[in-house]
């Protein structure tokens, strides 16, 4: 295993745990997305 | 809170929507606002202390009239009723006075001092016309108070005119028939209701309102007769007559004190391009015909262009084998470089392929949004929909789920009733949504040579199962019901601005993106991997010997009757949809080696073209439109229908209805085009007739509720 395929692989895996942790926010967040189109702003 | 001293004096604040009411609360009590909820209902109270007159101002909800319809409504009447404030500010839009002046009808009939404040003069003075607040207060028997709210405009002199409200105020008078019933009404209920409510109980018993009826009591077998004595004299219902008195006496008002520079009864160009487009007979065609206009330009052509650009140039020609050729020459591990170029490139690539179809949706259907025309749209489709046991208060959520299923679902609760409320949140991701248009995009360009019927097909197969669902699922015992009433603001026409449409495109396309980089990418990564991999952790030279081909084998059969069941990858792609929509494209970049085929020159296209008759295509489609949506939509459905049970049964009958929709079009379609005919040909007949003895039957589940009318007892 060279140093390229290392640092290669390194930024790969960086990349992957930082879009899951988007994904999990972005799913957690799912609650509101602050796109005031549900009723719950409309109605108040 | 009856009466009071001069320190806790109450006023109510009251008006339509959207006619600045909060503008004013917020002016009249500044920064001493407290805010609560009503009881029983989610709805705010706010209350506010204005220090000027030393008083309390309780801001009641935006309603059009006082019917005992909505929770907004009723929690509006119950305040004025029992705890009788001591004033009422009823605030008019006088920019829409006739729609406005109708709840005012009806406040003035509780006898409670009433002072109007009639809001955006500063509007009103620019568009040229003149109101006499002197003619209007005389006719309407209260004082009326010209301000605009949010420019402090007549502060002064509403707080003047608080202060001195003491008089009960005369109601609006209607017909010499209506007013005589009016009076023997109020005869048979004196001594029973307060006195200074018979006037409005005696209006409400005459248009049968339900909530008045049930505080009458007794008394209603004597009233009802003189209700239908009227009745027979008019020839018409109660309810109609008042209501048609109301805005006659209305029009009356607004005619002798508001002077337009419009020619009296003349219309506005927003009105002279509705007259057409919600034309009871053009409606709808004009609908379709935009409709296939916008996927012509985004999908067909403009965006199509886009799409083979960023395919064969910017991924076939530029980064696949930019990316590759870089990893080798630094000698980069070739497994890994296989993960890089074949998975998260090619399965990304693949989804962000269609970005420049989707750009040029979003700037179309931005325009469309933003022009007012999707407003007309609900009002169209309300006709419509009310034939099919749903409001046109269902086809909002629809319409914001065309962007995304997570805020339409949420948008359901914006429907009154419960069954309304979940049969919208169960049906609202039928419709396409912007994640499911790559899969629409790819079946159209693979097996229907690009053709922007395919979209129009897929929003019309949605649609169809939305009223088909209305009918079914009203017949289902915990669902059953009337729809509610819609009634919706218009707002004028007017040209989108520029700045506008380029803020929304954008944000809707970085949202597509992000969704790519995210959720997309580890998908992808986790499908090569399973795809490159057997169980022993041996790279496969086979794609069928891998992981993920073993997984689909396992479960491929049971799409076998919908015509895409003899190859894996389809039923791979449809379960990585579970998690988003866009996956399937991804998946199918992945599996079906667009890396190698981009630098072909090729597309996915054309393997998907040799692996499925066009009609099995559309029924892969038909599944993946109508199944069950992304997690993050069933995550908003959980949360609308308030238990994991409603929830599974939800997404059943959604996988349910797409099985059997695909198999029907896949089944009786290749019967008809190509003559194949088996045992599950006969299943397909089958189930059309199931579902014909579902919707014409009027009790189609008697078991079922019988079974929970025992449950209950």
């Amino acid at each position: 295993m060279n140093f390229a395929t290392i640092a290669v692989g390194l930024a790969v895996a960086a990349v992957l745990v930082f879009a899951t942790y988007c994904s999990v926010r972005s799913f957690r967040n799912g609650k509101c997305s602050g796109c005031k189109e549900c009723g719950k702003c409309k109605r108040r | 809170m009856d009466g009071g001293t001069e320190l806790s004096r109450v006023i109510a604040l009251a008006g339509n929507p959207n006619c600045g009411k909060t503008t004013l609360f917020n002016r009249l009590t500044g920064s001493s606002q407290k805010v609560g909820n009503w009881p029983g209902v989610t709805i705010d109270r706010k209350e506010g202390r204005i220090k000027a007159i030393g008083a309390v101002l309780v801001d009641l909800p935006g309603i059009y009239s006082l019917s005992p319809y909505s929770p907004e409504e009723v929690v509006s009447r119950d305040f004025l009723l029992d705890s009788r404030p001591d004033a009422i500010i009823n605030i008019v839009d006088a920019t829409n006075m006739e729609r406005n002046l109708y709840l005012t009808s009806q406040i003035l009939d509780m006898g409670i001092p009433t002072v109007i404040a009639l809001n955006m003069m500063d509007t009103v003075r620019r568009d040229g016309t003149v109101i006499d607040t002197e003619k209007l207060s005389k006719a309407l028997g209260c004082r009326v108070v010209g301000i605009s709210a949010l420019k402090g405009e007549g502060m002064d002199e509403l707080l003047e005119a608080i202060s001195s409200a003491g008089e009960t105020p005369k109601p609006v008078r209607l017909s010499d028939p209506l007013e005589k019933s009016i009076s023997e009404i109020s005869g048979k209920l004196e001594g029973k209701v307060p006195d200074g409510h018979l006037r409005w109980y005696s209006v409400k018993a005459l248009e049968r309102d339900v909530l008045a009826i049930e505080r009458i009591g007794e008394s209603w077998e004597e009233i009802s007769e003189i209700i239908d004595d009227l009745e027979k004299a008019e020839d018409d219902e109660s309810d109609s007559l008042v209501a048609s008195e109301r805005y006659s006496s209305i029009s009356d008002v607004v005619v002798s004190s508001v002077k337009t520079k419009r020619a009296s009864g003349g219309y506005t160009t927003s009105d002279r391009i509705d007259r057409i487009v919600t034309n009871r007979w053009l409606g709808l065609p004009i609908f379709a015909g935009v409709m296939f206009l916008v996927y012509y330009i985004s999908i067909t052509t403009v965006g199509g262009w886009g799409t083979d650009w960023v395919n064969d140039v910017f991924f076939g020609e530029w980064t696949i084998p930019g990316a590759a050729a870089w990893l080798e020459s630094m000698a980069v591990d070739p497994v890994l470089t296989a993960f890089i170029v074949d998975g998260l490139i090619a399965g990304v690539g693949a989804v962000l392929g269609f970005l420049p179809q989707m750009l040029v949706l979003f700037v179309l259907l931005v325009i469309l949004e933003d022009s007012g025309y999707m407003a007309r749209i609900a009002f169209v489709m309300d006709r419509v929909f009310r034939r099919f046991g749903l409001s046109g208060k269902s086809f909002i959520p629809i319409l914001i789920g065309t962007g995304c299923g997570v805020p339409g679902i949420m948008a359901s609760r914006t429907i009154e009733s419960e069954r309304g409320r979940r049969i919208t949140a169960m049906t609202t991701t039928f419709i396409p949504c912007s994640a499911k248009l790559p899969i629409i995009a790819l079946i159209a360009g693979a097996l229907f040579g690009g053709s922007a019927l395919v979209a129009l097909a897929s929003y019309f197969i949605g649609v169809l199962a939305i009223l088909l669902s209305g009918i079914i699922l009203k017949k289902w015992p915990s669902l059953s019901g009337t729809p509610s009433e819609f009634i919706m603001e218009l707002p004028p026409y007017h040209i989108p601005g520029v700045a506008t449409v380029i803020r929304s495109t954008f944000e809707k396309g970085w949202a597509f993106v992000r969704k790519a980089g995210t959720f997309i990418l580890l998908a992808c990564g986790i499908i090569w991997f399973l795809s490159a991999f057997d169980w022993s952790m041996s790279m496969v030279g086979d794609i069928n010997d891998s992981m993920l081909a073993d997984i689909g084998n396992a479960i491929t059969w049971i799409f076998v009757p919908l015509g895409w069941g003899d190859e894996w990858q389809f039923s791979v792609g449809t379960i990585t949809g579970l998690l988003a929509k866009e996956n399937v494209v991804g998946t199918f970049g992945v599996l079906f080696g667009f890396s190698e085929v981009a630098e072909a020159g090729d597309e996915i296209w054309p393997i998907i073209g040799a692996m499925l008759t066009p009609i099995a295509g559309f029924s892969f489609l038909a599944f993946n439109l109508l199944c069950a949506p992304c997690f993050a939509a069933i995550g908003a459905m959980r949360r609308e229908l308030g238990t994991w049970k409603a929830t599974g049964a939800a997404v059943l009958y959604q996988c349910l209805l797409a099985y059997a929709v695909s198999m029907v079009i896949f089944q009786i379609g290749s019967l008809l085009m190509y003559g194949t005919f088996g045992i599950w040909t006969v299943a397909a007949f089958a189930t059309v007739a199931l579902a014909a003895y579902i919707l014409v039957s009027k009790e189609p589940f008697a078991r079922a509720r019988q079974k929970i009318s025992e449950a209950a007892a």
